[in-house]
């Protein structure tokens, strides 16, 4: 008996001192983890309505529940309304992933990027660089997705955030 | 075993990926380039380290019969410190390691360490077993990736993801230069091989790392037994003159105590 409640005692103790430990660190880094994301998201703002990095922008955010979880307004500092980025986000057998759509105020897809993701690195930059770009000027009434070659978990993940994209702009018009 | 040999053993002798083939998976996956595979080796050296400081110092408390998910709570602690850390003051890095940062709990390297080493040896010797070792995988890391590297873009780059000591991301190594002797307007990255950054050519690239030091070990193992074959027949050239030497000096001496006894006859 004795000997289990040190074991209790030890695995306990070890248990405390991580926690502890990582509760530390987070105190520590959440700080700049959020505004590296923010940073980022900026950036990725800008590359999808074509901006330059010294453009300044004003973002108008709304929560929504679903597979798209932010609404995001774009438009440059003072001026006018550039688009509407949707971010969307799925879960697939290789994790997390985060997808931002940038629509333009006719409907049309503007550009399609992944923000966040835990899949496969050269997967997920295989899609990047060869199966994101074809969504870029198609109507949201009427997406066409490669479903021949770009047939991974990560594309198949961005085909369902677009999807869902296209059904929430078409039910709110 | 010295301090020094402690920490030296990782880089040749028991180098973790060119002599036990542990931690494979970094070794294939985020070697594409120079830098991703010395900022995951620097990864690896602190959790490593980190990792095998704890448990040497909680060894005598943890008991036998949970030692393994203990050791793993450990690593795992380290793994998510030094992701937090990454995501915080090396976003690039960070990004461009992906998931193969958390992985780092399942890496056999740290486990093998803990186990083999840092549950049996005090403190100092196991932070030191930690760093060697971890710079020993870090040395295999980045010789993959400078091989990969060079062969798939034809230069190496330093500063697109490692926040370290440069503002902007610098060329260390290019062979344009070659060239360049034929025609200026040539450009390198035309007439590399692409594949080299992809999966595939990890697995070729380590191969033939893996072969040339295999060939260098044979050669050296091969030569080393040359000269002991060399020194055991010298050895015995050298017992057998002296036999003959002595039977020789035997029959000598016998035929002159014949001579002596038929001369004392004779008298």
């Amino acid at each position: 008996m004795l000997d289990k409640l040190k074991v209790a005692a030890v695995l306990v103790l070890i248990g405390a001192i991580s926690g502890f430990l990582i509760y530390s660190v987070n105190n520590m880094t959440k700080e700049d983890i959020q505004k590296n994301a923010d940073v980022r998201a900026e950036m990725l703002f800008k590359e999808i309505f074509d901006l330059d990095e010294s453009t300044e922008i004003d973002l108008d955010i709304v929560l929504l529940d679903g597979t798209i979880v932010k609404q995001v307004t774009v438009s440059e500092k003072g001026g006018d309304v550039l688009g509407v980025v949707y971010q969307g986000y799925d879960t697939n057998n290789y994790g997390d992933i985060t997808v931002l759509v940038g629509v333009n105020s006719e409907g049309i897809i503007q550009n399609v990027a992944i923000s966040e993701s835990g899949n496969t690195v050269t997967f997920v930059k295989n899609i990047e660089n060869n199966y994101l770009a074809p969504f870029a000027n198609q109507d949201l009434s009427n997406v066409s997705y490669d479903t021949k070659t770009g047939s991974t978990y990560t594309y198949t993940s961005v085909s369902k955030i677009v999807n869902a994209v296209s059904v929430l702009y078409g039910g709110a018009e | 075993m010295t301090k020094k040999e402690n920490f030296l053993k990782g880089f040749f002798k028991e180098n973790p990926i060119f002599v036990f083939l542990l931690g494979m998976c970094p070794a294939l996956a985020v070697t594409s380039t120079f830098e991703t595979a010395l900022g995951m080796g620097l990864l690896v050296i602190f959790v490593l380290t980190g990792s095998n400081v704890v448990i040497s110092l909680l060894r005598k408390y943890i008991p036998d019969n949970v030692r393994t998910p203990s050791y793993i709570v450990i690593i795992a602690t380290f793994v998510t410190i030094v992701k937090m850390l990454t995501n915080a003051y090396a976003f690039p890095l960070y990004q461009s390691l992906g998931v193969f940062i958390p992985l780092i709990v399942v890496n056999c390297l740290i486990l093998g360490r803990a186990e083999s080493f840092a549950s049996k040896n005090n403190v100092v010797d196991s932070a030191i077993d930690g760093v060697g070792m971890g710079l020993g995988f870090t040395f295999a890391l980045v010789v993959i990736g400078i091989v990969r590297e060079m062969l798939a873009t034809g230069s190496i780059v330093y500063g697109e993801y490692l926040p370290f000591f440069v503002d902007q991301p610098i060329r260390l190594l290019s062979i344009d230069w070659i060239l360049h002797i034929f025609n200026d307007s040539l450009n390198v990255a035309d007439y590399m091989l692409p594949m080299f950054g992809l999966p595939p050519g990890a697995f070729i690239a380590l191969a033939f790392i893996l072969a040339i030091i295999q060939y260098k070990r044979v050669t050296k193992e091969e030569k080393a037994e040359a000269e002991r074959k060399k020194l055991i027949a010298e050895k015995k050239a050298a017992a057998m003159a002296k036999k003959k030497e002595a039977a020789k000096q035997a029959a000598l001496a016998k035929q002159k105590a014949k001579v002596l006894e038929n001369g004392g006859e004779a008298a």
